[in-house]
This record gives C-alpha cells, sequence and structure tokens, in this order.
C-alpha cells in the first residue's frame, strides 16, 4: 500500500505545477504523522541524502544526493528545502546545523513551509530571481547575520526583517527598491549596508542611527544628496558613491572620523565640504572644485588619478595629510614638504623626479615609486629613518641610484615567514620592493650577512639564509645558526675552495644549495658537509645533509658522495641510483656490485661504462637515446623492429631483461631460445601456440610471461631450468596441474 | 545526386531546432558575474545508410560560451561522433563541467536526453577516456564547422541523397587526427578509472552499446587480444600498429 501510494505522491513531486508539488507534500506530511506507515515514508526522507552538507544548503544541491524518484523533477530543490526543514523541526542534527542557505534563480517563488524550522540560519542568499517580495517570517531567524538579496525584483522588505537586530550585512543592491525600508533602521548592529543601483531619490535621515555601519556601498543610485545625520556613523570607513547623482556632500561628513575611502568617481560634485577628510578623484572634475579643493586642510587621506588638472596643487594647502597617492602626469610636488605628517607617498606612472625636499619628510614610512619615469632618487633618501618600505620595481636606476639607500640597508628587524609553510628569514627594517632591479639590494645584504655574521643576533633565529661570497667576502662560520635549515651560497665570480674555509654544517641543516661557478670543485668542503651516508628503503645513497650544485659540477658532486660511500663500505651494497641530470656515469659505479637500478635518463646509452652494464644484478636500466651498446642489459622490441633485432641478437651477450610484448610473433625464434644470458623475458600479447621443446640455454631464466597467447601445454624441459622462479601464463591454463607439475615455479595469470 | 559521407555506413544528423540555455551562475566578491551561455540544437540522429534511425538525442550544445570574471573566457562545445560502431558525446572546451567523451547507451528506440548523459549517474551513458581530442570553434556552431570530426549533416537530408563511405585517405587523415585514439574496425579502446578499465577493448555487440559495455566488464584483456587477433588482417594499416602498440604496454 505504501509503495503505490508513495508513487501517487512522487507523480505530484515531479510535476511541473508548483501547486501540485505543494499538494504532493501536504499528502507526504499527513502520512509522515500516521502511525502505521511512519517508517516507510520517513525512510523515503532519508532517501534525500542531506550527510555531506556542513552547515549549508545550496543551489547546488542535486545530482547523486536527491533520490531517482525526485532527481528530475522541476522543484527537486524546493522538496528538498522542504524536507530538511521537515528534518529540522524533528530535531534532525544535521538539519539543525544549517547556518546558511543559498538560493540562486530558483524555480519557485515562496518558501516551503518548513523554511521558518532553520532557526539557527545565520546567513541567507537569494541572487537573480525573478521574486517580488519576500513573506513575512524572518522573525523565526533571530540569529541572522546577513541578508544577500543582489538582483532580484525585490521592492520592499517585510516588517520582520526588522526582528532580525543580529544583521550585520545587508545586500539590497539590483532591486527595484524605492525608499530604503524602515526596517532597517532597527538593525542596530549592522556594519555593512549595499544598496547599489537603488531607485529611490534619498536616504532617509536616520541612516545616521545605524551607529555600527562601517561600509555603505551607493553606488549608482540616484540620490542627490547625503543626509547630514551620516557624520553620526562615526565607524564609517569605506564610502561608496559612485555613478550616483549626488550633487553636494554634506559638512557632517568631516565628522566622519574612521573615513579612509570615500569614492564620489562620475558624480555630480562641484563643491566640496571644508571639513572633508578624505578625497579620491578619478577625473578632471577637480578642475570645476578648484576653489573648495584648497580649503580642504583638514584631508588626511587624497587620492589623484586624473592627468587633466588646469593647475598645479599646492601641497602647504594640505598640511593634515597623512596618506597621499598622486598619479597626475608629471607632478611637481609643490611644497610637499610642508605636510610634515605625511606617511605614505604613492605617485604615478608619469612623473619622472621626486623632490629632493621629500628627504626632510621624517614621518614617512612608505614610499612607492614603482612604475614611474623615475630614473635618480634624491641623494639624501638615506636621512628618512623612518621608512620601512619602498617601491621601486620596474624603474631604471643604475646600482649607483639604488645603493642611495645603503644607509637604510643593513637594519635587522626580527625574522619572518613569507608563507605560514614557508621558512623563517630576515625581516629588514626597510621592505625594498624593487622586481626587477633588487639585485644591488639583495647582492648587498647576502654580502652582509656574511661580513657581519656573528653581530646579527637575529641570524641565530632564520630557518633560511642566503649568502654572497666575493675575494674579500669569505663564507661565514654558520655552523652556530641552530636554526638554520636551508644556506644558499651566491657569487658573481668563480668561488675559490679557500673562500669556502669556514663553511662547516650547523646542527640542523638540511640543505646547502651552491649557486655559483669554483675555481676548482670543493671537494673537500662538500666531503665535510655531506656527513655520514646511508641507504635508503630502495637502496639509494642519501646524505643527511642536501648539497645541491649546479649541472655543471653534478658529477663532481657525485665523484664524491661515492667516495664518502666507498669510505663507509656501502658502495658494494648500493642497490639503485638515480641522477635526473647526470650526462657521465660516475667512474666509481663500477664497484657498486649489488646495483639492480640505474636510472640516469639524461645519459646517452651509448655512453654508459660497460663495466656499469655488465655489473651483475643490474635488471633496470633507464638512459637517453635509442642508440644502445651492444651489452645494454635491457631491450623491448615491438613488431616494427623485431626483424632487426633478431638479426644482431648474438651480439647481445649481455642481454638480460628481453620485452617482446605485442610483437605479433606466431613462434619464437630460434635467436631467442639460445640467449643464455636472459633473466627476463616478456612474450605477453603474441600469438604463440606452443614453447620450444628445447629450452636449456635459458639456464638464467628467472622470470616469463606468455600471458595473451594461445598455449595450453607447457614442455617438460622448463623444469629443468634452474633459476626459473615465475611463470605468467594465459588464463585459459589450468593453474592447479601445473602447480603440481612444476613445484618450484610460481605459477600466475594475468589480473587486470 | 546529392553525395552524404558516412563513415562505416553512419552519419550524424542535427537537427534545425536551436534552443540556449542562460547559467547566470553567482556574483564573485568583486560584483562580477560567473555566467555561461549554451546554444544547441537538437534533435540529433545518428542515420544508416538506409536513412534508418539508430539513436536520437533530444538535443546537443553545440556552442558554450563562458565568462569568469574579466580575464578569463572560455568556449567549449558538444558533437556527436562515430568512433568504430559506436556513438559517442563528445563534450570538450576550457573549463567545461564534465568534459570528456561518453558512450551513448541507446536503449530501444526511445530518444536520449541530453541531460541523462551528463547526469551523475548517468543512467544512457558511460563516460570513457578513448583518446579522442576533438578540437574547438570559437566562431560558429561545432556541427556546421570542420571542427566537426564525424561525417554530419545540418537539417533535413536531400531528397536525392547518395550515401558515400569515408575514402580510406580521409579515415586516414581522420585516424592521424588523433593519435591516441584507437580503433579496430568496429571495436574501440576505452580506459577509465572510475569504472577499473585499463586499455580495454570495447567491441560491438548485436544487442546494442549496454551490451557491448556488459560484455567488456564480464571479459577480460586476454579476450580482447583473442578477438583482435582475428580483425588485424583485415583492419586498416594505422588501425592495426595501433593496436599492437597498445599491447605493447
Amino acid at each position: 500500500m505504501s509503495d503505490s501510494q508513495f508513487e501517487n505522491i512522487a507523480t505530484l513531486l515531479n510535476d511541473p505545477d508548483i501547486e501540485s508539488v505543494r499538494q504532493g507534500i501536504l499528502l507526504w506530511e499527513t502520512l509522515l504523522e500516521l502511525d502505521d506507515d511512519k517508517p516507510f515514508y520517513w525512510g523515503k526522507l532519508h532517501e534525500i541524502d542531506f550527510t555531506d552538507l556542513k552547515g549549508t544548503f545550496s543551489y547546488g544541491f542535486g545530482g547523486k544526493k536527491v533520490p531517482s524518484w525526485l532527481r528530475t523533477a522541476k522543484f527537486r530543490l524546493y522538496v528538498s528545502l522542504w524536507a530538511l526543514g521537515y528534518l529540522a523541526k524533528h530535531g534532525n542534527e544535521t538539519a539543525l546545523s544549517i547556518k546558511k542557505i543559498e538560493l540562486n534563480d530558483p524555480e519557485f517563488s515562496t518558501f516551503p513551509e518548513t523554511f521558518t524550522e532553520f532557526a539557527g540560519m545565520t546567513h541567507f542568499e537569494l541572487q537573480r530571481s525573478k521574486w517580488t517580495a519576500l513573506e513575512d517570517v524572518w522573525m523565526h531567524f533571530p540569529n541572522l547575520i546577513e541578508i544577500d538579496l543582489f538582483d532580484n525584483e525585490i521592492t520592499t522588505l517585510p516588517p520582520s526583517v526588522g526582528f532580525c537586530t543580529q544583521l550585520q550585512k545587508l545586500d539590497l543592491s539590483y532591486n527595484p527598491i524605492t525608499e530604503l525600508p524602515e526596517c532597517v533602521r532597527s538593525m542596530t548592529s549592522l556594519q555593512e549596508l549595499k544598496v547599489r543601483n537603488f531607485e529611490g531619490l534619498s536616504l532617509p535621515e536616520w541612516l545616521g542611527e545605524l551607529r555600527e555601519l562601517r561600509i555603505l556601498n551607493a553606488e549608482s543610485v540616484n540620490i542627490t544628496a547625503l543626509p547630514d545625520s551620516i557624520g553620526d556613523l562615526k565607524k564609517l570607513h569605506t564610502l561608496s558613491l559612485r555613478w550616483s547623482n549626488l550633487e553636494s556632500l554634506p559638512e557632517t561628513l568631516g565628522d566622519c572620523e574612521s573615513l579612509k575611502s570615500m569614492d564620489i568617481a562620475s558624480t555630480e560634485i562641484t563643491t566640496f565640504p571644508s571639513t572633508l577628510p578624505v578625497l579620491q578623484v578619478w577625473e578632471s572634475r577637480l578642475n570645476q572644485a578648484w576653489e573648495s579643493f584648497q580649503q580642504l586642510s583638514n584631508l588626511h587621506t587624497m587620492e589623484i588619478w586624473t592627468e587633466d588638472l588646469n593647475n598645479e596643487i599646492d601641497f602647504s594647502w594640505f598640511p593634515s595629510l597623512k596618506y597621499l597617492t598622486i598619479n597626475s602626469g608629471d607632478c611637481s610636488l609643490k611644497n610637499i614638504e610642508q605636510c610634515s605628517q605625511l606617511e605614505k607617498l604613492d605617485i604615478g606612472r608619469d612623473q619622472t623626479s621626486i623632490p629632493d625636499a621629500i628627504c626632510q619628510m621624517y614621518s614617512l614610512k612608505e614610499l612607492s615609486l614603482s612604475y614611474s619615469k623615475i630614473t635618480a632618487l634624491p641623494d639624501n633618501i638615506g636621512q628618512l629613518t623612518s621608512l620601512r618600505k619602498i617601491g621601486l620595481s620596474s624603474l631604471e636606476l643604475s646600482e649607483t641610484e639604488i645603493l642611495k639607500l645603503e644607509a637604510l640597508l643593513p637594519k635587522v628587524v626580527g625574522t619572518r615567514k613569507r608563507y605560514s609553510s614557508s621558512k623563517s628569514e630576515l625581516r629588514w627594517h626597510l621592505e625594498v620592493d624593487a622586481y626587477g632591479n633588487d639585485q644591488p639590494v639583495i647582492t648587498f645584504r647576502r654580502r652582509l650577512v656574511m661580513r657581519e655574521f656573528d653581530d646579527i643576533p637575529q641570524l641565530r633565529e632564520v630557518e633560511q639564509l642566503s649568502g654572497y661570497l666575493d675575494a674579500q667576502t669569505p663564507c661565514a662560520d654558520i655552523s652556530k645558526a641552530e636554526a638554520l635549515l636551508s644556506f644558499t651560497i651566491y657569487a658573481d665570480e668563480a668561488v675559490d675552495p679557500s673562500w669556502l674555509e669556514k663553511l662547516s654544517p650547523s646542527p640542523n641543516l638540511q640543505t646547502v644549495h651552491f649557486k655559483c661557478t669554483f675555481t676548482e670543485f670543493p671537494k673537500d668542503i662538500v666531503f665535510r658537509l655531506l656527513g655520514v651516508p646511508s641507504l635508503s628503503e630502495s637502496g639509494e645513497l642519501i646524505f643527511p645533509i642536501d648539497v645541491k650544485v649546479s649541472k655543471e659540477y653534478e658529477l663532481d658532486l657525485w665523484n664524491v658522495k661515492l667516495t664518502i660511500a666507498k669510505v663507509h663500505g656501502l658502495l658494494p651494497t648500493l642497490t639503485s641510483f638515480t641522477s635526473k641530470v647526470l650526462t657521465v656515469i660516475p667512474e666509481l659505479l663500477c664497484e657498486a656490485t649489488s646495483l639492480c637500478t640505474l636510472d640516469c635518463k639524461q645519459t646517452l646509452c651509448l655512453d654508459f661504462p660497460e663495466t656499469v652494464l655488465r655489473l651483475p644484478d643490474l635488471m633496470t636500466i633507464e638512459g637517453k637515446g635509442d642508440d644502445k651498446p651492444d651489452a645494454w642489459p635491457v631491450r623491448t622490441v615491438t613488431f616494427q623492429t623485431k626483424e632487426v633485432f633478431f638479426e644482431n641478437v648474438s651480439r647481445y651477450d649481455n642481454l638480460r631483461t628481453l620485452n617482446l610484448k605485442g610483437a605479433w610473433l606466431s613462434e619464437i625464434p630460434d635467436v631467442i631460445t639460445k640467449l643464455k644470458t636472459l633473466r627476463v623475458l616478456d612474450l605477453s600479447w603474441n600469438r604463440l601456440t606452443e614453447l620450444p621443446i628445447e629450452l636449456s640455454a635459458w639456464s638464467n631464466l628467472t622470470s616469463l610471461s606468455l600471458v595473451g597467447n594461445q598455449i595450453s601445454e607447457l614442455p617438460d624441459s622448463l623444469q629443468a631450468l634452474p633459476k626459473l622462479q615465475t611463470v605468467s601464463v594465459p588464463k585459459t591454463m589450468d593453474l592447479e596441474p601445473l602447480k603440481i607439475a612444476y613445484p618450484t615455479i610460481d605459477f600466475q595469470t594475468w589480473s587486470s | 545526386m546529392t553525395n552524404i559521407p558516412i563513415h562505416r555506413g553512419r552519419v550524424v544528423q542535427y537537427g534545425t531546432t536551436a534552443f540556449e540555455r542562460y547559467d547566470r551562475g553567482k556574483t564573485d566578491s568583486c560584483g562580477d558575474t560567473e555566467w555561461t551561455k549554451y546554444k544547441g540544437v537538437g534533435p540529433v540522429t545518428v542515420r544508416g545508410i538506409i536513412g534508418d534511425t539508430l539513436l536520437t538525442l533530444d538535443g546537443v550544445y553545440t556552442h558554450v560560451y563562458g565568462y569568469r570574471l574579466t580575464w578569463s573566457q572560455y568556449v567549449g562545445a558538444e558533437q556527436v561522433v562515430l568512433v568504430g560502431d559506436f556513438t559517442f558525446l563528445a563534450r570538450t572546451g576550457w573549463l567545461m563541467y564534465s568534459a570528456g567523451t561518453y558512450l551513448l547507451l541507446n536503449n530501444g528506440d526511445g530518444e536520449l536526453k541530453h541531460t541523462d548523459i551528463l547526469d551523475l549517474e548517468r543512467p544512457v551513458s558511460v563516460d570513457l577516456d578513448i583518446g579522442l581530442k576533438p578540437s574547438l570553434n570559437k566562431e560558429e556552431h561545432i556541427h556546421l564547422s570542420a571542427s566537426h570530426l564525424s561525417p554530419c549533416v545540418s537539417g533535413d537530408l536531400p531528397a536525392d541523397t547518395v550515401y558515400e563511405e569515408w575514402s580510406d585517405d580521409k579515415y586516414s587523415a581522420f585516424l592521424e587526427s588523433q593519435p591516441k585514439l584507437h580503433v579496430c574496425q568496429g571495436a574501440v579502446r576505452v580506459s577509465s578509472k572510475e569504472h577499473g578499465v585499463t586499455e580495454r577493448w570495447l567491441f560491438p555487440h548485436p544487442e546494442g552499446a549496454r551490451a557491448a559495455w556488459e560484455h567488456l566488464q564480464n571479459t577480460t584483456r586476454e579476450d580482447d587480444w583473442t578477438r583482435l587477433q582475428t580483425m588485424l588482417n583485415d583492419a586498416h594499416p594505422i588501425e592495426k600498429e595501433r593496436v599492437l602498440v597498445s599491447f605493447t604496454k
């Protein structure tokens, strides 16, 4: 009974008419309350998978989370939201933990009845819908912090939104709202209000009652004036009035003591209130407002982004200025030194010079000259002892010009990590942001570190350090830098090993990177740095400290490493050797008598020494190029190369692994059956019907694969192969008789 | 007399009912809108040489245009591709959701729904990697451009239609343009991590693609090899080479 009943419900839920869907829900809800069928209908409810919501019900809910009987329904999101609300009503923890509901252009235009059950909801979002109104249900959501109603057709807010007194963010942008709803007035916690594209003609005087407001975005609104009460918004820091019809600003704006950003681009404003604290201008409108502009003695922040000024700015007009961004052609910066409180100066792309007078601005903390046309720095820039950051990116400055900062460069103020996962490094008092020409500063500081290593206490705390060496600047003794993990050495000229005499590993050092050339490879130093080696699980040589050199010294480095391995008796036990850069095989490798794997993809196969190729256990090898020496131990032969291979195979007296997969063989050529050195032979995916009877030459064979052939029997001679351990056979062969007949061999079939 | 090219006796016929879907997406923190515009046509029919209907889809997106913030536009498209004796929906493009090649599992005479192909449970398709890399055409609908991989027509078939099988040269050019596609007559090499299938071959089945897919799942690579050996002598040289190459791995 339940099944057929639910079939009717499902039909209603899948109806394209929302009224039918509501009837289906009503019927389902009724049956959920009946004792007899409760478990069945609850089970159906739980077929909707809400387990992975993580507190958010989003318009993306669907796919496998929705059972097949609901998956293609037009209103499946509506039904799912109802079901989730129903679960919340009955105490389901997942449903009760919903904090955020996001709807984007939903198919429905009202909430399901159980929507009010999400009492814990803190964020609600409805975007890009055709909804014209919201239901008056908001008294149920006292915890709401954010309501985002961007781009709907809503004309006003229901009164109950006013009950959301905890609301901090409200976005009403792009709705045909003609008057800021009265209910907003009671949102005394509101910090962010967006009314972009607001169609009303004014903002209400009570706006000033929203004392917690920090951000007001009224872009593209029709208003011509702001209410005087805006001065009551003491916490307002960002005010965007761009593209509004504003013609003037109230004097009270000067009371907005936290204001840092005020965008009035593309407005009709031609006079400024004399109390204005912030001015950001993107256009030539400043010319029309020039008289009132000169009166802005309270300005603390000024941004000018226009090249069309008719008059020269005299900065003595703005004695309170702290933050100045001036992008107005090649500005003379007249009387800039009279802005004695200026902390930040950012100049524009067309600026060709800055006056020497800025060297008297002792409050200046940040000076950005990046991407301008400045070619010289003031001679006395080193006097700006408060300067913490200077931007010089992309400037065409000579090394001499950059080193005018020399007096400000040495001071260290601590350590820092660029990112939480990176290693700590020195933090300098002056941060030089000079992309493209930072080398003189970096080299100056790297050299300084080497020369004054013992006098910079913060060096004990850094995890990452770079030093620059030259004949007058040998490497410092870093052995006491207890936190140091990584040390990199730079030099423009070839480093003489004598410059490295003091270089000894510090207690926790992991990496030493030589980014330099050498007059002679410093074998003894590297020997000392590397430490005592061991073998990894894969049989590779590993050292406590990873020494890195450029490619040209890779062979020298490996010669030292293998020498150390020999000294410690590890060379004969080495089983694996890998180098991604070596172009020559180190000579000592021929003493690695247990070597099984050799991977040197940058070394030409023809350049591998024969003594290495004939190491007794070598079974896996990688080199560069298709041409291989006759002694090469591993070969892969395809249906395209097999004829040439068979002609030459008699020369391959060191062939150990032969891969003949997919070679389109119908029989095994005699030359193969005579290969005495073979250890691994893969004949998979051929057309073989039998193996030759005479196989005695394969006395070294350990592994044989016959998968994908039509072989039904194996010759007795297989039993006589003394080292044969593994045979992979076609799946048509019965393994049990084979295991009995050949008890020493492990038989396998293909598994895929 | 109008010559219509066919491949293995089949041609893709795109209907002329155009439709659009506009996904307005979300607004990002900058206030920009992410959106995607899908333009499609339907129905899409795979026809045999006697004009018979082998498979019908309600429609496909033949031109997709998207916009992300202010810097990354992308285009994508879908096309119906005939590979071996199978029909795939190839969905490709930058940042395209669920890009891939979908083997179409035709069931009886019913029309396949495009949404069902891309549905997460894929009741009428299997997402398989066959090494096919369709190119894109930003300027026009894919079925009207040279970027369409299989022989196709747009609109009604002319009354004087004469079907003309792809020439050897044409087929060679197709295979060479798709170097990772391995085909042997009607069979296609497929892989799928999701289905645990590696380097397997999908063989035509008299009961259709679903039966072929089920057959693959009930057999092994060795079975594939045994069957392919009987087909290689009559295979196109490029097909034969690629079959053998696939078994060197």
